[in-house]
């Protein structure tokens, strides 16, 4: 057999055998750059459940005598700062694990919401059809073509910042792109033969939406949640750092930027590390959703997943 | 003490370039070049009355000059476009105006031109931002004859002379015909013509050939104008402005971070000069009006100031000394030498607390709003020191950093008056380049009255008839019974923890080696005191 | 034609209830006779100008206002931007048109979208393309990786980092400002992070799938060498999806230009909302935003026409799903 015949038996076979958990798990175990995603992303989650255990020090401590020191450097008491200190000598580490607990929070409550209302107003327009669905989705088309970061700087400056309604204007601003999925994975899925069956057994509508429709379709959904919380979390910083976000001293990495920017010559490890905290989650983000479509669509499924 | 670690060096620049430069019209070269300055921040607009602050319109008094104007190497007054001025009385200023001036124009300045531009500025009715320096009285001008102006407070008022040096003087030809024009294009006597203002980016001016200081005995300055253009640069980051006189973009950079200053020691091409300045910083914290309850115990009121660390707030600011817990600095008239600083002492603020609360005060309750405006360089940390120092002590706070559209009215009386009782630390910045108590004490702490929104102490929480009628009597008087009553009213006000005085701010600019600049504690940036050296 | 209609009259209904929003959001921030003349003004003064502006009518006769206002290209006088305090009865002789101050800042924010799709478009293809040709090779990964890089990274950081980098420590380029060439290398770059990955990766999966096509096999087995038919005859072929990208960045790069502009300086539209929102000048927010959205719903209404256009398999008359 040629290589190509190889690949095609391997592309039957994976489209036939039923993936389990432990499949996904060699297959991850396989691919390096998803892998050293998903570890940075399970450490960054442990700092933020447990921060009150990982952080060496108070994120909020005032230390005025140990201002701006570099990182790797002792503070007047022999304490050690692994990151460095701000100008009020608070120590960035500590500050960055707190930090992650308020923008990992934004990015997760404030793209769960979003997922929530665009799927229930996506499944259900795409289900049910008709005026109902072309109101819907007139909303999504015109919405998705508004600049959602100017309109969200607007609100809050509006409504004034902070946790509570950076979550409520995200959720507001972001649902669109669920519900277009989840409209088009519903008219899909209205014509599927499980559908037809659950229908001619008199299942309720809403039954049939939710339990069976909705769990054949989880999986793109799953990697649009995934890219929509790196989304918030870059919004997050973006929208603090212009001081329409979360509000100090609570430390939030876009707040730390915006404070770190007047040392930016001279102290560089106050702006660096925060923006490095930003970008590795985003990008084990989108890594990670990257590798989540591969290995859960059917066509390209064998390249992971071979009885080899 | 905390002091500045760069002042002792650029004190002694400042000095010698006070002294080093003996101003001689006839060693004239012909001016060439662009003096080029970063400027923290663009105007709001370039208005005749901004001449009076130079935070507000920096470089203004390039192009729109004063009646007379303070000399920034004595601190005395100097003629400008007056020669001459007397005291009628205690409410009148005769001043005699200077022939052959003509505005950028080309209308001449008349004594009924400097009348009216003088009644424009200092109306009631514009309530333009200069007000803040007027008061108690209301100021007026008319001109007796070609060249006689006769300014009028209508209430006595020793601090006319300075009131005069602080507005400028604009074309009454354009008030009258195009006043549009008066707050973008401003038409001055100086030695520079407005040239443009490219909004979000610069505002510039042209060397004025005809400007009357070129052939005048008197002129100020100390050099002819040695530049043939002036270009003020809006560039609100720090970084961005000490990068744009290191790459040799700009000549000077205006108020740089002392993490700036400090790294210029170190750095070829450009050197940090700094110097005290009249502006203080201060926290006011809620007192008489609105105020909660609990902020009227003087153990509550004296434990937030002893958990206070104002050595290492001054310390925080940089380039800053630590006052001597009064809001003036040493020479201003009014200063009382017996204030000593406030004290730090945590320990004691517990127990304060302590004493408080088993009075039956509920300290649970004490939740402090420390609040500043985000135009205030540095504000944020401060703000956040000055929250984690009451915390330390167990007092709860809010800190805040508000867009002067919520913080202004929460801090004025026509604003605040509609809060609830309310615990609020304004952490906030005020100039008072008087060289006299009075305004200070005035704006700071007299009764407002709230159907005078706009009078001198609208920003005040204080009332006390007693003060304010011991007050009113001190600013009436002059000599050295002014000064022993200020004095005496300063005691007073400290003794009641009413605001307290975070630091006196020094303040600096990156200059590029080369040219010389001589600044008083008002902080002008004037072409005709910045010189090209070899 | 039916679709053409459609989508235009769905856009236009859009941006009515933005200007609707914009209009009664902004009343939500308190007495706009107060906002405009700040906590000192006098009842006087306040009456006045509520006369002279017609802010004691009824709140739906103002709204109507505003909107036959809009209509004409009237967005309002701007509160401040121009002046500190205004006689109220003085307002329309002194105040200034908000919408020239914004119409004279687009023409910067034009030109550095510009000069960022500029440097994304010709990075973004080429990566693309050289991951495309040889698929699962080491490059490949690298351009996947750096694509989701260009996605990641936060903006402004990026921006401060080239700043630090190439105008503070190297002094190759300025900090800031506007007017030389050498001042839009920077911005234009920091922009264009994000676009590169995104071309980047439609790019490449656009060529990989016109590889898998019959055609590309038979010009193959006649002795095509390689290169060209990598980088002729699939990239053709696959520019509709690359330019529809295109288009769809370009509206992103009008938002994400508002914190590249505070960044360095630059005096764009970006720039001018971020200085309004700061001096809660209202009118000129609410004119920025509602020009920022219609030039960001005309952009999407005329790259959606576009990849219609081009692409024969969608006809017009039909929406698909």
């Amino acid at each position: 057999m040629d290589t190509n015949s190889i690949e095609l038996e391997a592309r039957k076979d994976a489209r036939d055998v039923r993936v389990t958990g432990s499949d996904y798990l060699r297959a991850i175990l396989k691919d390096r750059v998803a892998l050293a995603a998903s570890i940075f992303l399970v450490i960054l989650v442990v700092f933020t459940l447990g921060a009150e255990f990982f952080a060496p020090h108070r994120p909020m401590g005032l230390n005025l005598r140990d201002g701006l020191l570099p990182p790797f450097s002792s503070g007047s008491k022999g304490e050690f700062y692994l990151l460095g200190t701000d100008e009020l000598g608070r120590d960035i580490f500590s500050r960055l694990i707190y930090g992650a607990r308020v923008s990992v929070s934004v990015g997760l409550i404030g793209a769960g919401l979003s997922c929530l209302l665009g799927v229930t107003m996506g499944l259900t327009a795409g289900y049910r059809g008709g005026l109902y669905e072309d109101i819907v989705m007139r909303l999504v088309d015109g919405m998705l073509s508004l600049p959602s970061l100017l309109v969200a700087l607007f609100v809050l400056f509006v409504l004034g910042g902070g946790f509570v309604n950076l979550i409520l204007v995200f959720s507001v601003l972001h649902w669109m792109v669920f519900a277009r999925m989840a409209r088009g994975l519903a008219l899909d899925a209205r014509t599927a033969t499980y559908v037809q069956a659950a229908k001619s057994l008199g299942t309720t509508e809403i039954r049939i939406v939710f339990y069976h429709i909705l769990p054949n379709v989880a999986a793109p959904i799953i990697v649009l949640l995934t890219l929509e919380i790196a989304i918030l979390i870059l919004s997050e910083a973006s929208l603090s750092f212009l001081g329409f976000g979360v509000q100090p001293p609570d430390p939030s990495w876009g707040l730390m930027i915006a404070d770190g920017r007047e040392h930016i010559r001279s102290a560089w490890w106050l702006v660096t590390f925060p923006g490095l905290a930003i970008f590795l989650t985003a990008l084990s983000l989108n890594l990670l959703a990257n590798w989540v479509r591969a290995v859960t669509d059917p066509v390209q499924r064998w390249r992971w997943i071979t009885a080899s | 003490m905390t002091k500045s670690r760069t002042a002792s060096r650029s004190l002694a620049g400042a000095c010698l370039c006070a002294f080093g430069v003996v101003f001689s019209p006839l060693a004239m070269a012909a001016p060439e070049g662009t003096l080029v300055v970063a400027v923290n921040q663009e105007p709001q607009d370039l208005a005749a009355q901004g001449a009076y602050k130079e935070i507000n319109a920096t470089g203004l008094r390039n192009v729109m000059e004063t009646l007379i104007a303070v000399d920034p190497q004595t601190g005395g007054l100097i003629p400008v476009l007056a020669t001459a001025w007397e005291r009628v009385d205690g409410n009148t200023l005769r001043f005699t105006i200077r022939e052959g001036v003509t505005f950028h124009d080309g209308t001449p300045m008349t004594a009924e031109a400097v009348a009216t531009s003088i009644n424009w500025v200092w109306s009631p009715d514009n309530a333009f931002t200069i007000q803040e320096y007027a008061g108690p009285g209301t100021i007026s001008a008319a001109a007796l004859d070609e060249s006689t102006v006769e300014v009028t407070s209508d209430q006595a008022d020793p601090l006319l002379e300075f009131r005069m040096s602080l507005g400028g003087i604009s074309s009454a030809e354009q008030l009258a015909n195009s006043p549009e024009k008066h707050f973008d294009t401003p038409v001055g006597t100086g030695p520079y013509r407005f040239n443009e203002w490219a909004r979000g980016q610069y505002w510039d001016a042209t060397y004025n050939e005809d400007w009357w200081g070129l052939s005048a005995e008197d002129a100020y300055g100390t050099t002819a104008p040695d530049f043939a253009a002036l270009k003020f640069v809006f560039r609100s980051e720090d970084a961005a402005r000490a990068a744009m006189v290191q790459s040799g973009e700009a000549q000077i950079a205006m108020f740089p971070s002392a993490s700036e200053c400090e790294r210029a020691v170190d750095e070829d091409g450009y050197a940090c000069v700094t110097g005290p300045s009249t502006t203080y910083l201060y926290g006011r914290l809620d007192h008489s009006l609105h105020a909660d309850m609990l902020l009227q115990d003087p153990r509550i009121r004296e434990a937030v100031f002893l958990s206070l660390d104002i050595d290492g707030i001054a310390g925080l600011y940089g380039m800053a000394s630590v006052p001597q817990g009064q809001l003036g600095a040493r020479g201003t008239i009014g200063f009382n030498e017996n204030v000593g600083p406030y004290d730090y002492d945590p320990e004691r603020a517990m127990e304060l607390l302590a004493e408080a609360e088993a009075d039956g005060q509920d300290i649970s309750g004490l939740n402090i709003e420390v609040v500043g405006r985000d135009t205030t360089p540095r504000i944020k940390p401060i703000v956040e020191a000055i929250g984690a120092m009451l915390g330390s002590v167990g007092i709860g706070t809010d800190i805040r950093v508000q867009t002067p559209q919520e913080f202004n009215p929460r801090v004025r009386i026509a604003g605040y008056a509609n809060e609830p009782g309310r615990q609020m630390m304004q952490v906030h910045v005020k100039q008072n380049p008087s060289g006299d108590y009075g305004l200070l004490l005035l704006s700071n702490y007299a009764c407002p009255n709230i159907d005078d929104p706009t009078g001198p102490s609208r920003s005040s929480v204080y009332c006390d008839e007693e003060f304010d009628s011991s007050l009113f009597e001190a600013m009436a008087s002059f000599g050295d019974d002014r000064d022993q009553s200020m004095q005496e009213l300063v005691q007073y006000v400290h003794d009641r923890h009413l605001i307290v005085p975070l630091a006196l701010l020094d303040r600096g600019y990156l200059v590029e080696d080369g040219i010389e600049f001589v600044f008083g504690t008002d902080h002008r940036i004037q072409a005709v005191y910045v010189d090209k050296v070899e | 034609m039916a679709y053409l209609i459609k989508r235009i009259v769905n856009s236009a209904i859009i941006l009515f209830l933005t200007v609707s929003f914009v209009f009664f959001a902004g009343r939500l921030i308190g007495d706009p006779a107060l906002n405009m003349l700040g906590p000192g003004a006098s009842d006087v003064a306040l009456e006045n100008l509520r006369r002279a502006a017609g802010l004691n009518d009824p709140i739906l006769i103002q709204y109507f206002r505003y909107v036959v206002n809009l209509l004409s290209g009237d967005f309002g006088i701007s509160y401040r931007y121009g002046f500190s305090v205004l006689p109220s009865e003085r307002l329309s002789e002194i105040g200034q048109p908000v919408i020239d101050i914004v119409l004279e800042r687009l023409p910067a924010t034009f030109f550095l979208a510009a000069a960022a799709m500029g440097f994304a478009v010709p990075i973004g293809v080429f990566m693309g393309v050289t991951a495309a040709a040889y698929p699962r090779s080491a490059a490949d990964r690298i351009v996947t990786v750096l694509s989701l890089a260009g996605v990641s990274i936060v903006q402004f950081w990026l921006g401060l980092m080239l700043i630090v980098f190439f105008a503070v420590q190297l002094g190759w380029l300025p900090t800031g400002g506007y007017g030389e060439w050498q001042h839009v290398i920077l911005p234009a770059l920091t922009l264009a992070a994000r676009p590169i990955g995104r071309i980047a990766q439609v790019t490449r999966s656009a060529v990989l799938e016109e590889l898998a096509k019959p055609y590309i096999m038979t010009a193959h087995a006649k002795g095509v060498p390689v290169n060209r038919v990598v980088y002729l005859h699939s990239l053709k072929n696959a520019a509709i999806p690359i330019v529809t990208m295109i288009g769809d960045e370009l509206s992103a790069l009008l938002t994400g230009a508002i914190l590249v502009e505070k960044i360095f300086a630059w005096p764009g539209i970006g720039l001018l909302i971020i200085d309004s929102l700061s001096r809660s000048d209202l009118p000129l927010i609410q004119a920025s935003i509602v020009v920022v959205a219609a030039l960001v719903v005309c952009v999407n209404l005329l790259v959606d026409l576009a990849y219609r256009l081009l692409n024969p398999r969608i006809r017009f008359g039909k929406t698909e799903a």
